[in-house]
Protein backbone atom coordinates (compact mmCIF):
# COMPACT_ATOMS: atom_id res chain seq x y z
CA UNK A 1 0.00 0.00 0.00
CA UNK A 2 1.34 3.71 -0.73
CA UNK A 3 2.05 5.60 1.79
CA UNK A 4 -0.65 8.48 1.99
CA UNK A 5 0.84 11.94 2.46
CA UNK A 6 -0.94 14.91 3.26
CA UNK A 7 0.60 18.25 2.29
CA UNK A 8 0.01 21.07 4.40
CA UNK A 9 1.51 24.71 3.15
CA UNK A 10 -0.44 27.89 2.59
CA UNK A 11 1.86 28.28 -0.36
CA UNK A 12 1.03 27.31 -3.62
CA UNK A 13 4.18 27.22 -5.30
CA UNK A 14 5.70 25.23 -2.39
CA UNK A 15 2.73 22.55 -2.94
CA UNK A 16 2.95 22.72 -6.48
CA UNK A 17 6.86 21.66 -6.15
CA UNK A 18 6.44 19.34 -3.11
CA UNK A 19 3.98 17.55 -5.46
CA UNK A 20 6.17 17.73 -8.51
CA UNK A 21 8.83 15.69 -6.24
CA UNK A 22 6.55 13.22 -5.06
CA UNK A 23 5.07 12.37 -8.38
CA UNK A 24 8.18 11.11 -9.80
CA UNK A 25 8.40 8.54 -6.41
CA UNK A 26 6.97 4.95 -5.46
CA UNK A 27 5.38 3.46 -2.99
CA UNK A 28 3.86 7.29 -2.04
CA UNK A 29 1.09 9.87 -2.68
CA UNK A 30 -0.22 13.01 -2.10
CA UNK A 31 -4.12 12.44 -0.83
CA UNK A 32 -4.94 15.80 0.32
CA UNK A 33 -4.08 19.61 0.34
CA UNK A 34 -4.87 22.35 3.51
CA UNK A 35 -3.70 25.89 3.52
CA UNK A 36 -4.19 26.51 7.28
CA UNK A 37 -3.51 24.24 10.53
CA UNK A 38 -7.47 23.90 10.82
CA UNK A 39 -7.76 22.62 7.21
CA UNK A 40 -5.12 20.17 8.30
CA UNK A 41 -6.57 18.74 11.16
CA UNK A 42 -9.71 17.93 9.57
CA UNK A 43 -8.71 16.79 6.28
CA UNK A 44 -5.46 14.52 8.06
CA UNK A 45 -8.22 12.51 9.80
CA UNK A 46 -11.04 12.68 6.60
CA UNK A 47 -8.35 11.34 4.52
CA UNK A 48 -6.56 8.64 6.20
CA UNK A 49 -3.00 10.48 5.93
CA UNK A 50 -0.07 8.72 7.39
CA UNK A 51 2.17 11.38 6.62
CA UNK A 52 1.60 15.24 6.94
CA UNK A 53 3.69 17.21 5.51
CA UNK A 54 3.49 20.64 7.77
CA UNK A 55 4.39 23.98 7.06
CA UNK A 56 5.56 25.63 10.45
CA UNK A 57 4.53 29.07 9.85
CA UNK A 58 0.54 28.70 8.99
CA UNK A 59 -2.09 31.15 9.28
CA UNK A 60 -5.11 30.31 11.13
CA UNK A 61 -3.66 27.29 13.41
CA UNK A 62 0.30 27.20 13.42
CA UNK A 63 2.21 24.17 12.16
CA UNK A 64 3.67 23.80 15.71
CA UNK A 65 0.16 23.92 17.29
CA UNK A 66 -1.54 21.49 14.39
CA UNK A 67 1.09 19.07 14.91
CA UNK A 68 0.66 19.10 18.58
CA UNK A 69 -3.14 18.28 17.99
CA UNK A 70 -2.37 16.24 15.33
CA UNK A 71 -0.41 13.96 17.29
CA UNK A 72 -2.54 13.79 20.60
CA UNK A 73 -5.60 12.77 18.31
CA UNK A 74 -3.14 9.98 16.32
CA UNK A 75 -0.26 9.05 17.92
CA UNK A 76 0.89 6.90 15.05
CA UNK A 77 0.76 9.51 12.28
CA UNK A 78 4.02 11.17 11.45
CA UNK A 79 4.76 14.80 10.88
CA UNK A 80 7.61 15.96 8.12
CA UNK A 81 8.03 19.91 9.20
CA UNK A 82 8.69 22.15 6.32
CA UNK A 83 10.14 25.61 7.40
CA UNK A 84 11.54 28.59 5.72
CA UNK A 85 13.70 28.99 8.75
CA UNK A 86 16.44 27.12 10.72
CA UNK A 87 15.08 29.46 13.97
CA UNK A 88 15.68 27.80 17.12
CA UNK A 89 12.57 27.55 18.55
CA UNK A 90 10.67 26.70 15.87
CA UNK A 91 12.79 23.75 15.63
CA UNK A 92 12.67 22.78 19.72
CA UNK A 93 8.85 23.81 19.69
CA UNK A 94 8.21 20.85 16.31
CA UNK A 95 10.08 18.48 17.54
CA UNK A 96 8.58 18.79 21.33
CA UNK A 97 5.63 18.58 19.51
CA UNK A 98 6.15 15.38 17.65
CA UNK A 99 7.55 15.77 14.67
CA UNK A 100 10.26 12.72 12.93
CA UNK A 101 11.65 15.60 10.95
CA UNK A 102 12.57 19.08 10.24
CA UNK A 103 13.19 20.19 6.71
CA UNK A 104 14.22 23.42 5.33
CA UNK A 105 12.50 24.55 2.14
CA UNK A 106 15.49 26.18 1.04
CA UNK A 107 16.69 22.18 0.81
CA UNK A 108 13.65 20.34 0.47
CA UNK A 109 14.74 20.06 -3.65
CA UNK A 110 17.43 17.96 -2.38
CA UNK A 111 15.81 16.39 0.67
CA UNK A 112 12.70 16.23 0.93
CA UNK A 113 11.97 12.75 -0.85
CA UNK A 114 14.80 11.54 1.54
CA UNK A 115 13.32 12.39 4.75
CA UNK A 116 9.54 11.13 3.86
CA UNK A 117 11.84 7.84 3.12
CA UNK A 118 13.20 7.84 6.54
CA UNK A 119 10.22 9.02 8.22
CA UNK A 120 8.75 6.19 6.14
CA UNK A 121 11.13 3.61 8.13
CA UNK A 122 10.61 5.34 11.30
CA UNK A 123 13.88 6.90 11.27
CA UNK A 124 14.20 10.65 12.07
CA UNK A 125 15.46 13.38 9.39
CA UNK A 126 17.02 16.66 10.43
CA UNK A 127 18.63 19.24 7.69
CA UNK A 128 22.09 19.41 8.04
CA UNK A 129 21.90 23.27 9.01
CA UNK A 130 18.80 22.20 11.64
CA UNK A 131 21.19 19.33 12.84
CA UNK A 132 23.34 21.51 13.95
CA UNK A 133 21.27 23.80 16.25
CA UNK A 134 19.49 20.81 17.61
CA UNK A 135 23.38 19.47 18.78
CA UNK A 136 24.13 23.16 19.75
CA UNK A 137 21.03 23.18 22.16
CA UNK A 138 21.84 19.74 23.55
CA UNK A 139 25.33 20.28 24.47
CA UNK A 140 24.20 23.87 26.14
CA UNK A 141 21.44 21.59 27.98
CA UNK A 142 23.55 18.61 29.02
CA UNK A 143 26.29 21.21 30.32
CA UNK A 144 23.50 22.85 32.03
CA UNK A 145 22.50 19.96 34.19
CA UNK A 146 25.58 19.06 35.35
CA UNK A 147 28.11 16.72 34.62
CA UNK A 148 27.32 12.75 35.06
CA UNK A 149 28.46 12.27 38.81
CA UNK A 150 30.41 9.11 38.21
CA UNK A 151 32.51 11.14 36.23
CA UNK A 152 33.19 13.49 39.35
CA UNK A 153 32.79 11.67 42.31
CA UNK A 154 34.98 8.48 40.76
CA UNK A 155 38.64 8.77 40.45
CA UNK A 156 40.08 7.66 37.14
CA UNK A 157 40.67 4.24 38.29
CA UNK A 158 37.46 3.47 39.80
CA UNK A 159 35.93 4.64 36.60
CA UNK A 160 37.89 2.57 34.96
CA UNK A 161 37.56 -0.84 37.30
CA UNK A 162 33.28 0.22 37.51
CA UNK A 163 33.43 -0.51 33.72
CA UNK A 164 35.42 -3.40 33.44
CA UNK A 165 33.01 -4.93 36.19
CA UNK A 166 30.00 -3.64 34.47
CA UNK A 167 31.21 -5.37 31.11
CA UNK A 168 31.29 -8.95 33.44
CA UNK A 169 34.65 -9.25 34.49
CA UNK A 170 36.09 -11.04 37.06
CA UNK A 171 37.96 -9.00 40.18
CA UNK A 172 41.33 -10.91 38.62
CA UNK A 173 40.82 -10.05 35.60
CA UNK A 174 39.98 -6.24 36.42
CA UNK A 175 43.16 -6.59 38.53
CA UNK A 176 45.49 -8.12 35.51
CA UNK A 177 43.50 -5.52 33.08
CA UNK A 178 44.77 -2.36 35.30
CA UNK A 179 47.74 -4.09 36.59
CA UNK A 180 47.12 -3.70 40.50
CA UNK A 181 46.35 -5.95 43.10
CA UNK A 182 43.00 -8.11 43.42
CA UNK A 183 42.59 -6.38 47.12
CA UNK A 184 43.08 -2.80 45.29
CA UNK A 185 39.99 -3.99 42.96
CA UNK A 186 37.92 -5.09 45.57
CA UNK A 187 39.00 -1.54 47.39
CA UNK A 188 37.93 0.28 44.27
CA UNK A 189 34.57 -1.83 44.22
CA UNK A 190 33.83 -0.92 48.11
CA UNK A 191 34.62 3.09 47.03
CA UNK A 192 32.55 3.02 43.98
CA UNK A 193 29.53 1.39 45.63
CA UNK A 194 29.72 3.80 48.79
CA UNK A 195 30.49 6.38 46.52
CA UNK A 196 27.20 5.97 44.35
CA UNK A 197 24.95 4.34 46.89
CA UNK A 198 25.15 0.88 45.01
CA UNK A 199 24.21 -2.51 46.95
CA UNK A 200 25.30 -5.25 44.81
CA UNK A 201 27.53 -5.87 41.52
CA UNK A 202 23.99 -5.88 39.35
CA UNK A 203 22.52 -2.39 40.32
CA UNK A 204 26.78 -1.64 39.57
CA UNK A 205 26.02 -3.06 36.66
CA UNK A 206 23.06 -1.37 35.78
CA UNK A 207 24.12 1.88 36.53
CA UNK A 208 27.01 2.12 34.46
CA UNK A 209 24.69 0.76 31.73
CA UNK A 210 22.29 3.89 32.19
CA UNK A 211 24.82 6.42 32.96
CA UNK A 212 26.94 5.30 29.34
CA UNK A 213 29.75 4.12 30.86
CA UNK A 214 29.57 0.92 29.64
CA UNK A 215 27.35 -0.36 26.60
CA UNK A 216 24.59 -2.96 26.82
CA UNK A 217 26.17 -4.68 24.13
CA UNK A 218 29.97 -4.78 25.36
CA UNK B 1 12.42 46.41 -14.38
CA UNK B 2 9.27 46.27 -15.82
CA UNK B 3 8.16 42.65 -15.32
CA UNK B 4 5.64 40.46 -17.42
CA UNK B 5 4.37 37.79 -15.59
CA UNK B 6 3.05 34.39 -17.34
CA UNK B 7 1.30 31.65 -15.25
CA UNK B 8 -1.91 30.17 -16.12
CA UNK B 9 -2.53 29.57 -12.42
CA UNK B 10 -3.67 32.42 -10.57
CA UNK B 11 -3.02 31.88 -6.79
CA UNK B 12 0.91 30.71 -8.50
CA UNK B 13 0.36 34.61 -10.15
CA UNK B 14 -0.33 36.30 -7.07
CA UNK B 15 2.40 34.82 -4.84
CA UNK B 16 4.73 35.59 -7.57
CA UNK B 17 3.55 38.89 -7.62
CA UNK B 18 4.01 39.27 -3.84
CA UNK B 19 7.50 38.67 -4.31
CA UNK B 20 8.05 40.99 -6.49
CA UNK B 21 6.13 43.59 -5.03
CA UNK B 22 7.89 44.80 -2.24
CA UNK B 23 11.09 45.49 -4.36
CA UNK B 24 11.27 49.59 -5.34
CA UNK B 25 13.00 48.97 -8.73
CA UNK B 26 10.89 46.12 -9.95
CA UNK B 27 7.04 45.99 -11.29
CA UNK B 28 5.05 43.65 -12.63
CA UNK B 29 3.21 45.42 -15.95
CA UNK B 30 1.00 42.79 -17.11
CA UNK B 31 -0.01 39.30 -16.52
CA UNK B 32 -0.80 36.54 -19.26
CA UNK B 33 -2.39 32.65 -17.97
CA UNK B 34 -1.47 31.61 -21.52
CA UNK B 35 1.15 31.66 -24.42
CA UNK B 36 -0.86 33.49 -27.07
CA UNK B 37 -1.33 36.20 -24.48
CA UNK B 38 2.11 36.24 -23.51
CA UNK B 39 3.36 37.21 -27.07
CA UNK B 40 0.66 39.60 -27.38
CA UNK B 41 1.51 41.64 -23.96
CA UNK B 42 5.02 41.33 -24.77
CA UNK B 43 4.95 43.08 -27.78
CA UNK B 44 2.23 45.79 -26.19
CA UNK B 45 4.04 46.56 -22.91
CA UNK B 46 7.87 45.60 -24.08
CA UNK B 47 8.89 44.56 -20.60
CA UNK B 48 12.25 44.16 -19.52
CA UNK B 49 11.78 40.75 -18.16
CA UNK B 50 9.27 37.70 -18.51
CA UNK B 51 8.72 35.31 -15.84
CA UNK B 52 7.46 32.65 -17.87
CA UNK B 53 5.30 29.10 -16.70
CA UNK B 54 6.42 26.42 -19.18
CA UNK B 55 3.42 24.15 -19.22
CA UNK B 56 0.71 26.11 -20.47
CA UNK B 57 -2.29 25.66 -22.53
CA UNK B 58 -1.99 26.36 -26.04
CA UNK B 59 1.50 27.23 -26.92
CA UNK B 60 3.76 26.27 -24.34
CA UNK B 61 6.24 29.04 -22.85
CA UNK B 62 9.55 27.85 -24.83
CA UNK B 63 7.93 28.38 -27.99
CA UNK B 64 6.44 31.69 -27.17
CA UNK B 65 9.71 32.62 -25.67
CA UNK B 66 11.25 31.92 -28.89
CA UNK B 67 8.23 33.79 -31.15
CA UNK B 68 9.19 36.65 -28.24
CA UNK B 69 12.61 36.54 -28.95
CA UNK B 70 12.46 36.83 -32.15
CA UNK B 71 11.22 39.88 -33.01
CA UNK B 72 12.04 41.30 -28.92
CA UNK B 73 15.36 40.13 -28.80
CA UNK B 74 16.54 42.57 -25.72
CA UNK B 75 13.91 41.45 -23.70
CA UNK B 76 14.95 38.87 -20.93
CA UNK B 77 13.08 36.04 -19.94
CA UNK B 78 13.39 33.47 -16.90
CA UNK B 79 11.21 30.48 -16.91
CA UNK B 80 9.53 29.54 -13.86
CA UNK B 81 8.42 25.63 -13.80
CA UNK B 82 8.71 22.42 -11.50
CA UNK B 83 10.03 20.21 -14.35
CA UNK B 84 13.05 21.23 -15.89
CA UNK B 85 14.31 18.14 -17.07
CA UNK B 86 17.94 18.05 -18.64
CA UNK B 87 16.61 18.60 -22.43
CA UNK B 88 13.90 21.51 -21.15
CA UNK B 89 16.62 23.31 -19.78
CA UNK B 90 18.28 23.24 -23.00
CA UNK B 91 15.21 24.18 -25.03
CA UNK B 92 14.93 27.37 -22.58
CA UNK B 93 18.40 28.73 -23.26
CA UNK B 94 18.44 27.32 -27.09
CA UNK B 95 15.98 29.69 -27.88
CA UNK B 96 17.63 32.71 -25.54
CA UNK B 97 16.48 32.52 -22.81
CA UNK B 98 17.83 33.96 -19.73
CA UNK B 99 17.54 31.17 -17.49
CA UNK B 100 15.46 29.37 -14.92
CA UNK B 101 13.90 29.06 -11.47
CA UNK B 102 12.32 26.17 -10.12
CA UNK B 103 9.35 27.33 -8.61
CA UNK B 104 9.50 25.85 -5.16
CA UNK B 105 12.58 27.32 -4.78
CA UNK B 106 11.31 30.82 -6.03
CA UNK B 107 10.86 32.38 -2.13
CA UNK B 108 14.49 32.18 -1.92
CA UNK B 109 15.57 32.53 -5.49
CA UNK B 110 12.96 34.64 -7.73
CA UNK B 111 14.48 37.88 -6.72
CA UNK B 112 18.31 37.32 -6.60
CA UNK B 113 17.51 35.78 -10.27
CA UNK B 114 15.55 38.87 -11.77
CA UNK B 115 18.27 40.97 -10.40
CA UNK B 116 21.24 38.63 -12.37
CA UNK B 117 19.19 38.30 -15.60
CA UNK B 118 18.51 42.23 -15.80
CA UNK B 119 22.24 42.68 -15.10
CA UNK B 120 22.85 40.21 -18.27
CA UNK B 121 23.82 37.22 -16.72
CA UNK B 122 22.29 33.37 -17.74
CA UNK B 123 20.76 32.01 -14.24
CA UNK B 124 19.90 28.41 -13.37
CA UNK B 125 18.19 27.09 -10.43
CA UNK B 126 20.65 26.14 -7.39
CA UNK B 127 20.31 22.02 -7.37
CA UNK B 128 20.54 21.68 -10.90
CA UNK B 129 22.33 20.60 -13.60
CA UNK B 130 23.41 22.09 -16.65
CA UNK B 131 25.75 20.38 -19.49
CA UNK B 132 27.73 23.23 -20.62
CA UNK B 133 27.53 23.79 -24.36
Amino acid sequence: MNVRLLLADDHEMMREGLKALIGKESGMEIVGEAKNGQETLSLAKKVGAHIVVMDVAMPDLNGIEATRKLIKLNPNIKVVALSGHANREFVREMLKAGASAYVLKSRAYEEFVRAIREVMDGKKYLSPEIARGVVDEYVEISTNVGPNPAFVMLTDRERESLQLIAEGKSTKEVADNLNVSVKTVETHRHNIMEKLNLRSVAELTKYAIREGITSVDA
Amino acid sequence: MRILLVDDHKPTRDEIRALIDPQADMSVVAEADTGELAVTLARRERPDIIVMDILLPGINGIDAAREILQELPQIRILALSNHFGESLVQAILDVGGAGYVRKFRAFEELIPALRSVAAGQTYVSHGSTVRKT
